[in-house]
């Protein structure tokens, strides 16, 4: 009788999933995994054998080894002033009673970075602190030099604190203030109670905002390239002169690999050890939240002093860049122009369109991708979903330097090749900057009752819609979120893309970074200002197909 | 045109981290057309995964679910055409009520007249109209627990599968959805299984009630029987309140059994079925429901306790009482005028009346 009942059965997943994993494992393969092969080749492969010569011969040059202790120097200079601030901003935020007009200003000061071209800050940094800057004309300071460790640390910094303000900002939101209530009514002072709970419940958060900073300060390319010239070389800058100006790939190569191991070590920390101490603070459903407590008069007096000066001087830098653009010569002939825009839509007309291509093709084709592999990385049936996840985070892990050489490296010569196509920009657009999309879709995925799924199974719906009718709504505010992201990196990087542009397909940043090397700084500027409306632009659109496509997407999204 | 549902041989093992977990185990069980069975059981005991096996969310390891004739085993769960309402009711939230309950008649590609009129009756049918228009969230407990229903109703399932649907309501509010669901039910004549927790709903609603204990069916009958007569000490302990004496099998005649207990002994029938699992000088098990106990005076026909706790609950009065083999007795007296009020410390003869003491095996 239970003879036939014997067979075991197993949950079998259906074929079309099945090819959609398959097919992004090859992908993944050929666009993440072979050029870092292809990389790693390259540096431990020479006279015929693995061997350590290419990494000697570049390490033993001191100029290098300094590039080495440099980096690292700038990135803990930038990850510990880009917390304190982004600190500062996130407190102001969420703990002090800030006027609504305050606390909007100060999240559209936070998104200018995000969505401006990597050089902005420096070539504002220089405008007012360069030769003939603005600020030392005024003050009459004739012989200081912004250039080296000074100026890239400053311009890092207003680059990248936004991102630990956003970190931060969600860490003490999840501190109960009934935590710091329970420290008052003890007796405590705002002050004492912000020493004793509030600060030290931030730590994870601030230590994970620290490896943050420090990972993207060691990755950044565009900053100091501008701003650190000869006497404070870094580690990406130093890969891509050896490339450019001494021809030298293999070394190139060598010396960007060098960066992998600390970009590494950082990943890792933020990945296993801070992401496991992070929430728990979180007393899940809190009773009635009450009033912020502030940290008591002086300390929030001192806090909102050093947060104005620091937002007065980003709107100052961003209004110089505005103004530069319409300016003859900035600081010589301070004439009224819109020639600089002109130069913008006949010389600089390629780029723009270039640019603007690669990244529609690019969040396109990354935003699927993206929704794609946060769907297969939740999916409990398929083998290998950690690795997946791990192998689709990797390009954007990694420093953009040492993707670009790989890439170059990779599609140069051997079964593919690439160099010069749009194919290459695009692709490494996707594979790196799909991962906000992945993440963000994983984590909604998460939040999502899987009985949602399963109810619309039960009324008759097959799996593809399902998924079309009741998944892809859902994660519509995720989805939108990795396409904004899409669209805004693909529109302003440069670390990755600057080894794979061509005569034939050139980038806005590349055309900026060309004006300020012939010191062409209004061109610059405008540039930038065209390309920052680009962005607002998209930004724009994309809120609105969202919003036509997904009408409840603005609607409180929760299982119920 | 309803159905029976046969469960057989129905086996479920999860594996997680190399350690297997037997979730179901073995259940054998026949669900009549039109009636409605609630599986009963603590949580943990597998009866929400019975219930996902046939729904066809979860495969199970081993054994067949029949539809009817139809072996529905192998079949996915979107073509198996039975109702099943959710514990939190997973409506979709970013859809409006309308959209809900006419998702599975649009998978069906049925006219939009014919969506339109039967979204309508829906609506009527679970007594929720003009609220087509509102979201989810929109809409209080009790309300979106019939939106639930009205969504699995329209579709016309062959059965209806409920998890603990009530759970997430207020007290009053889930003995009045309870009665309606009932007669919903019975309006409809569809085959229902009904998973709860809770024993009162079980009792309340069901035709059989079906006791799951570890993966395993303890018992199946009708909310009578099985207080009546519970099959085994789980279930008598499970099902209302329960004392449980251990005796002495003295002697068995027939039907009756003596079973001797500090001093006294009772004479219990036991039936036909059950008499060969009883050997004199084995121990028994004697089960008594506190509201078949009468206290009094004590004399040799009577247990002799003392009154540890009285507590006074209006339509009737909760005794715990101690006997001498310090054993703790619950008794239940229902309220009399003229009733004697025992007090705390006070000695009290206990009184079990033969025909309402339940032996079992240990």
């Amino acid at each position: 009788m239970r003879s036939f009942s014997k067979n075991k059965r197993r949950q079998k997943p259906d074929t079309a999933l099945v090819a959609l994993w398959l097919g992004i494992w090859i992908f993944l393969s050929v666009f993440v995994l072979y050029p870092l092969a292809r990389l790693i080749y390259v540096v431990f492969f020479s006279d015929g054998g693995v061997s350590l010569a290419v990494l000697n011969k570049v390490f033993s040059s001191w100029y290098n080894r300094k590039a080495f202790i440099n980096s690292l120097i700038l990135a803990s200079a930038v990850g510990i002033s880009g917390t304190a601030f982004g600190f500062l901003f996130a407190f102001s935020v969420t703990r002090i009673n800030l006027p609504k007009i305050v606390k909007w200003f100060i999240s559209a000061i936070i998104v200018l970075p995000f969505v401006s071209p990597p050089f902005t800050s420096s070539i504002a940094l220089t405008m007012v602190l360069g030769p003939n800057g603005l600020l030392l004309k005024l003050l009459h300071i004739p012989d200081f030099n912004i250039y080296g460790f000074l100026g890239t640390w400053i311009a890092e910094t207003l680059t990248y604190f936004p991102v630990a303000f956003l970190t931060l900002t969600a860490v003490l939101q999840a501190i109960d203030p009934n935590l710091e209530d329970a420290a008052m009514s003890m007796g405590s002072t705002a002050w004492h109670t912000f020493c004793t709970v509030t600060l030290p419940l931030s730590i994870p958060g601030l230590a994970n905002a620290f490896l943050l900073l420090f990972g993207s300060s060691l990755a950044d390319f565009a900053t100091p390239l501008v701003m650190a010239g000869h006497t404070f070389p870094v580690l990406p800058t130093q890969a891509y002169m050896q490339i450019t100006g001494m021809y030298d790939i293999q070394g190139g190569a060598a010396i960007s690999f060098v960066l992998l191991v600390p970009a590494l070590i950082v990943y890792l920390l933020q990945h296993y050890w801070v992401e496991g101490r992070y929430y728990v603070t979180v007393s899940g459903k809190a009773g009635a939240r009450s009033k912020p407590k502030g940290a008591g008069t002086i300390a929030e007096a001192v806090m909102l002093a050093v947060i104005s000066f620091i937002s007065l001087f980003i709107i100052f830098l961003y209004s110089i860049i505005f103004l530069g653009s319409l300016v003859k010569v900035w600081g010589v002939d301070n004439s009224f122009t819109l020639e600089n825009y002109m130069y913008v839509f006949t010389v600089g007309w390629k780029a723009v369109k270039d640019t603007v291509m690669i990244a529609l093709v690019s969040t396109g084709i990354g935003s699927v991708l993206g929704v794609a592999i946060g769907y297969l990385v939740n999916r409990k049936e398929l083998p290998g979903r950690k690795a997946l996840e791990f192998m689709s985070l990797l390009n954007y892990v990694l420093p953009g330097t040492v993707i670009g050489i790989a890439y170059a490296i990779a599609f140069s010569s051997g079964p593919i090749v690439l160099t010069g196509t749009m194919t290459i920009i695009v692709a490494l657009c996707v594979s790196r900057y799909d991962a906000t999309g992945i993440r963000a879709t994983t984590a909604t995925l998460k939040q999502i009752d899987p009985s949602l799924e399963e109810a619309s199974l039960n009324l008759g719906a097959s799996k593809l819609t399902t998924f079309r009718k009741v998944t892809v709504p859902l994660i519509a505010p995720a989805i939108a979120t990795g396409t904004r992201y899409l669209f805004v990196v693909s529109m302003t990087a440069i670390s990755a893309t600057i080894f794979l542009v061509s005569v034939r397909w050139s980038l806005l940043t590349v055309r900026i970074l060309e004006c300020i090397t012939e010191l062409l700084f209004a061109q610059a500027a405008a540039f930038s200002v065209v390309l920052v409306l680009i962005v607002a632009l998209a930004m724009w659109a994309i809120r609105l197909l969202f919003s036509m496509l997904y009408p409840n997407y603005f609607r409180e999204q929760r299982g119920i | 045109m309803t159905v029976p549902i046969y469960l057989k041989h129905l086996t479920k093992v999860f594996y997680s981290n190399g350690t297997a977990l037997k979730a179901v185990d073995d259940v054998n069980l026949q669900i009549e057309a039109g009636e409605l069975v609630t599986l009963l059981g603590p949580s943990g005991c597998g009866k929400t995964t019975i219930l996902r096996m046939i729904a066809g969310f979860e495969t199970p390891t081993e054994g067949q679910v029949f539809i009817g004739k139809r072996d529905v085993t192998d079949i996915v769960a979107n073509k198996r055409n039975i109702g099943y309402v959710f514990q939190n009711y997973a409506l979709f939230p970013h859809m409006t009520v309308f959209d809900n309950i006419a998702y599975g008649l649009k998978v069906r590609k049925l006219p939009a007249y014919e969506i339109k009129r039967r979204v309508t009756e829906a609506l009527q049918m679970v007594s929720l109209e003009g609220v087509e228009n509102r979201f989810p969230n929109q809409l209080s407990g009790g309300e979106q627990q019939r939106v639930a229903l009205a969504r699995v109703l329209v579709i016309k399932p062959q059965v209806l599968l409920m998890d603990e649907p009530l759970s997430n309501l207020d007290a009053k509010l889930r003995i009045y959805m309870r009665a309606e669901i009932r007669q919903l039910q019975k309006k409809l004549g569809i085959t229902c299984i009904y998973v709860t927790h809770d024993q009162k709903e079980a009792l309340a609603m069901a035709d059989r009630i079906a006791v799951l204990n570890e993966g395993k069916v303890e018992q199946v009958a009708t909310p009578f029987e099985l207080y009546a007569n519970p099959a085994s000490l789980f279930v008598a302990d499970f099902i209302g309140q329960a004392n449980i004496l251990k005796g002495k099998a003295s002697s068995i005649k027939g039907e009756l059994m003596d079973v001797l207990f500090h001093g006294v002994t009772f004479t219990v029938q036991i039936d036909a079925q059950r008499r060969f699992k009883f050997n004199v000088g084995d121990e028994v098990a004697l089960v008594v429901r506190p509201e078949s106990i009468k206290l009094g005076n004590v004399d040799n026909r009577s247990l002799k306790g003392k009154v540890v706790s009285a507590v006074f609950l209006g339509d009737e009065i909760e005794y715990a009482v101690e006997i001498t083999s310090g054993d703790l007795i619950r008794v239940t007296e229902p309220y009399r005028k003229d009733a004697h009020l025992y007090s705390e410390g006070e000695t009290v003869g206990l009184y079990l009346d033969p025909l309402d003491i339940k032996a079992l095996p240990v």
